[in-house]
């Protein structure tokens, strides 16, 4: 087993390496628009072994903005694998579980299809009504339940694979 | 360059069956003008974001793997036009050089017959046309120089973490800069030209990407441009769309390739560009 912290030492991510600079936080676009998002912060809990909301973790944009950090963290990379580790643990992120139901069925992924599944009904809510109709007139909106010619492959790679969503 | 053609492999990502349908059919009409060679992998599956890598990495890794197998036969690099698929495919890569890593997932591709040789070079479709095909030719391609005021926007993961993007400085890159130069635009320089669009949120906080978004449109439209221009589909598609739900006065979004398309001659429906979400009328009018 072992602590999270470990686990990322033994790829090469140390987080106590961090010094509390901040320069990832300043650099960080999410954390200036939601401020319970600070990947300063996060780094510090990942480096205390405290416990981590994998929501929180799934925030990161994956941007890299914050790959600057004078001690080479790597913050982003660290929030990356402390989601897998997390997933390996059992966590079944919504979105994370809706792209891989998807791409196991389709091989590719629609944007339409992966929207419903993600937030159900209430995706007629995130899209104006404008957009949808002038997508629809402009033939964007993939409404064919085609599969992708790789279809079959990609469900063979998942059930070969197996763990989250493999079988 | 005049003895060999260009050949590559072309990804074209899964948003140019829907979203940014105009981005995969410009890129087709331009590389067509300039005589590169783009061999669509029909069979490619999706690069799964990284959505995917972190919920099941090693499916991700076979899924990456498996394409680059399928370009392995075809030409010596892929490029896509996707800066998320490019990233991932980038990354996956890298990964696959590890001991084991390669060994691991090659068991998984041997079941479908496959093998990843790891010999594809991955290319993002703004490295071809500023550094393989080369600005000096391009420009003998020009036959409209271009009188437009135009606002690069990079987005991310074209750039950066640089380690795996290799490509262009990861917050001050001129190269898209470069290009517009030759087509006759004026560019103009903004600071959030890297920032990123909020884009892969979307389906995570839909509120924290509106704002990410929300600031890139707010400079832009200070600075009045008669377009933006994008290289990526999700970042085109983030840029376009949230215009509508922050009701705002619009600005045209051109992929790159549609504004090298009209100004090596092709006409705005080769190019897609009555289906941009935001008429490009404007635009059209203003080089008439
Ligand atoms: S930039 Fe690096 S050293 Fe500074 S707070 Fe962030 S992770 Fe720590
Ligand atoms: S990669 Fe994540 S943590 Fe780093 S700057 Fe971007 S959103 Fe912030």
């Amino acid at each position: 087993m072992g602590s999270l912290s470990e686990k990322l030492k033994k790829i090469g991510l140390e987080t106590s390496k961090c010094y509390q600079c901040g320069t990832c936080s300043g650099d960080c676009p999410v954390a200036k628009i939601d401020f319970s998002f600070n990947p300063r912060k996060i780094v510090l809990e990942t480096s205390k072994d405290a416990w981590i909301d994998s929501n929180l973790l799934w925030k990161c944009a994956t941007c890299y903005k914050c790959y600057r950090c004078p001690r080479d963290v790597k913050p982003a990379e660290v929030f990356s694998v402390a989601r897998k580790i997390l997933v390996k643990e059992g966590d079944r992120p919504k979105v994370g579980e809706s792209f891989a139901r998807i791409i196991k069925k389709y091989g590719e992924l629609s944007e339409l299809k992966l929207v419903f599944d993600v937030k159900g009904f209430k995706s007629i809510n995130m899209t104006p009504p404008t957009v949808i109709w002038r997508m629809f007139r402009k033939g964007k909106i993939n409404i064919r339940a085609n599969k992708s010619p790789s279809a079959d492959e990609v469900k063979r790679i998942f059930e070969i694979v197996g763990g989250s969503n493999g079988r | 360059m005049e003895d060999e053609k260009l050949k590559y492999a072309y990804f074209p990502g899964c948003s140019s069956k829907s979203t940014s349908v105009e981005y995969h059919i410009s890129t087709l009409r331009v590389a067509e003008k300039l005589g590169i060679e783009l061999i669509e992998l029909e069979e490619a599956n999706c690069c799964g974001t990284h959505n995917l890598e972190d919920y099941n990495e090693d499916v991700w890794l076979s899924l990456n793997a498996r394409n680059m197998a399928l370009a392995e036969g075809v030409a010596a690099s892929v490029v896509t036009i996707c800066s998320g698929c490019y990233l991932n495919t980038k990354k996956a890569k890298m990964m696959l050089q590890e001991n084991g890593t390669r060994e691991k997932i090659n068991k998984v591709l041997a079941e479908i017959q496959r093998e990843f040789r790891g010999e594809a070079e991955v290319k993002h479709i703004l490295d071809v046309l500023v550094n393989d095909f080369g600005l000096d030719n391009l420009e003998k391609f020009v036959e409209k120089k271009l009188d437009l005021k135009v606002a690069p926007y990079y987005g991310c993961q074209l750039l950066r973490p640089p380690e795996i993007t290799e490509f262009d400085h990861p917050e001050n890159p001129q190269s898209f800069e470069n290009l517009l130069d030759v087509l006759g635009c004026q560019v103009v320089d903004f600071s959030r030209k890297t920032d990123c669009c909020g884009a892969t949120l979307t389906l995570v906080d839909e509120k924290i990407m509106k704002g990410m978004v929300k600031k890139i449109l707010d400079e832009i439209s200070k600075i009045e441009v008669d377009c933006i221009s994008t290289i990526c589909p999700l970042c085109h598609y983030a840029l376009e769309s949230s215009q509508f739900s922050l009701n705002m006065e619009k600005i045209p979004v051109l992929h790159a390739t549609q504004l090298v398309g009209l100004s090596t001659g092709l006409s705005p429906v080769e190019l897609g560009l009555n289906r941009n979400l935001i008429s490009t009328e404007k635009v059209l009018k203003k080089l008439k």
